[in-house]
């Protein structure tokens, strides 16, 4: 069978304003820190096919850039923009969480884990704890080691904790 | 540097012999390659290397040691049902000496929260545990994708000290994986880059102290995993790698600082894709010359300095020859080269 190409697009750029202030009140709502502390001044943006991964600015990197050279990605990775949402990535929730305990947080069951690892949702009898929400968005907490693993949103009609977006992504949309 | 391809393709062609075509009918390769084979080996040395890419290799662990205790992850994999054996000269790594059914190495809870890296073979660990040794700063990893040595790098930088892995590609779908494991192993000291490395030199200002030039290559010692390997690369082929070798390599020594080190790596057995392209390169470029290893981390293989018609500087004994049939990892050729204060 003849090779196929894989195609793969991607954009990069300034974070625009309004990603970077709603990732900001996002972080504040969730873990009622001052996200300043934890999301620098100058941040980027690389959309690559449809996911959209908000990342620190570094400044040898703009340096780059102004030679000509395409940069991709630089920094530390800060956020998600994907399914209208702008979320925070998981290794600053984790450090977050770390640091003040969890907040806006559901601690799921193995079983639980492993499904939402896949994309799947969660239903509330997986949830072994619930830290409350005041924007119906959770923090999705893996019970066995703590780790955050990704993020869901409440869904009363549906009766479930809907998968915004789970580490599993980084073998299906980036694997 | 003005490079020929009827220059390299003369160098290099061969006309193999009745035996090498025989056996080469025999294993399904292409004639000149075993002619090579038996050219270098001789002919015990060259069956065995051909039996031992018949053998599976081993893949490799390799603890983000950033997030978790390279002891605490073997419990886990283990636990998994994973048997892992640790690697000797590469600490927090393991070779995987048994896996379940289910998961594979590659879809574990632990390997999504960024725990570790899956490498095909122990072999990639070896030139960035060389070219790192006793160093902190910036490296500039060429051809980066998927990123197995820029993430090694980019762990070892950030744990020693400082350091920055610049790391470029052309193919942008690999960038992609590049740019998931950065995030997923949690490593924010890596730029990615997409450009061809062979005009890096024209457009980066910077220049640095480390560089690692894996070179796309006709993948030879790769055979194991890939048997097409034995009769994709025609001799032309061959050529037309070696004279982009010769270019990336000549290309990037522009940006190697005075008393800096470049690694040429190529998963390549090939004398004529390793000792060939740093002899070319180092002919032309008095002011580059190639180094011994830094320490020896296993018992490696010394470099060819001579090859059918072609002699090479005897300086490319220094280059490191990892053989199947010898060192039980993918057939690989490492020379470390330094330009001169």
């Amino acid at each position: 069978m003849p090779a196929v190409k894989k195609r793969v697009e991607f954009k990069t750029g300034k974070t625009p304003r309004r990603l970077v202030e709603g990732l900001k009140h996002t972080v504040s709502a969730l873990y009622g820190v001052n996200p300043d502390k934890y999301i620098p001044e100058n941040t980027r943006l690389t959309c690559i096919d449809r996911l959209c991964i908000i990342h620190s600015e570094e400044a040898c990197a703009s340096q780059l850039r102004l030679a000509g050279i395409r940069v991709l990605y630089e920094g530390g990775w800060l956020g998600v923009y994907t399914r209208n949402h702008v979320l925070p990535s998981t290794v600053l929730a984790n450090s977050i969480t770390r640091e003040r305990g969890p907040s806006s947080a559901i601690i799921v069951s193995e079983q639980a884990v492993k499904s939402f690892l896949y994309g799947n949702d969660i239903l509330p009898k997986s949830v072994i704890k619930i830290y409350p929400s005041t924007i119906g968005v959770y923090t999705v907490i893996d019970q066995l080691d703590q780790e955050v693993i990704g993020f869901a949103k409440w869904s009363k009609r549906k009766n479930v904790y809907v998968n915004l977006y789970d580490i599993g992504f980084f073998l299906r949309t980036l694997g | 540097m003005k490079i020929e391809l009827y220059e390299i393709y003369r160098d290099i062609y061969v006309k193999p012999t009745r035996e090498a075509s025989e056996l080469a009918l025999e294993h399904g390769y292409l004639p000149y390659m075993v002619q090579r084979y038996l050219d270098i080996l001789g002919e015990k040395g060259a069956l065995e290397l051909i039996r031992a890419f018949e053998k599976p290799v081993k893949p490799v662990v390799r603890t983000n040691t950033l997030i978790v205790e390279s002891s605490e992850l073997k419990i886990r994999l283990e636990n998994l049902g994973f048997k892992l054996e640790e690697i000797p000269w590469a600490p927090g790594s393991f070779w995987v000496t048994e896996k379940p059914k289910s998961p594979t190495l590659g879809a574990t809870h632990e390997y999504l929260k960024g725990y570790y890296y899956v490498h095909r073979d122990a072999s990639g660990l070896l030139p960035v545990l060389l070219l790192l040794h006793e160093y902190s700063g910036d490296v500039l990893d060429t051809c980066a994708a998927p990123g197995g040595k820029a993430t090694y790098m980019a762990q070892i930088l950030r744990k020693s000290g400082s350091g920055v892995v610049y790391a470029n590609d052309l193919v942008l779908y690999r960038l992609k994986a590049l740019i998931g494991h950065a995030m997923r192993m949690r490593l924010d000291n890596i730029i990615v880059l997409w450009s061809d490395a062979r005009i890096l030199n024209k457009r980066l200002k910077k220049r640095f102290h480390r560089i690692l030039l894996d070179a796309p290559c006709s993948g030879e010692g790769r055979i194991s995993v890939d048997p097409t390997r034995k009769h994709k690369t025609s001799i032309l082929d061959l050529a037309i790698l070696i004279k982009r070798e010769i270019e990336l390599l000549a290309s990037l020594v522009d940006l190697l600082e005075p008393g800096g080190v470049l690694a040429y790596v190529t998963c390549s057995i090939a004398p004529e894709e390793n000792e060939y392209v740093v002899n070319y390169v180092t002919r032309a470029r008095r002011d580059l010359v190639v180094i011994d290893p830094p320490t020896r981390l296993l018992d490696y293989s010394k470099g060819v300095v001579e090859y059918r018609n072609l002699k090479f500087n005897e300086d490319l004994e220094k280059c490191i020859r990892l053989w199947p049939h010898i060192h039980g990892l993918f057939g690989y050729t490492i020379c470390l080269l330094s330009r001169r204060e």
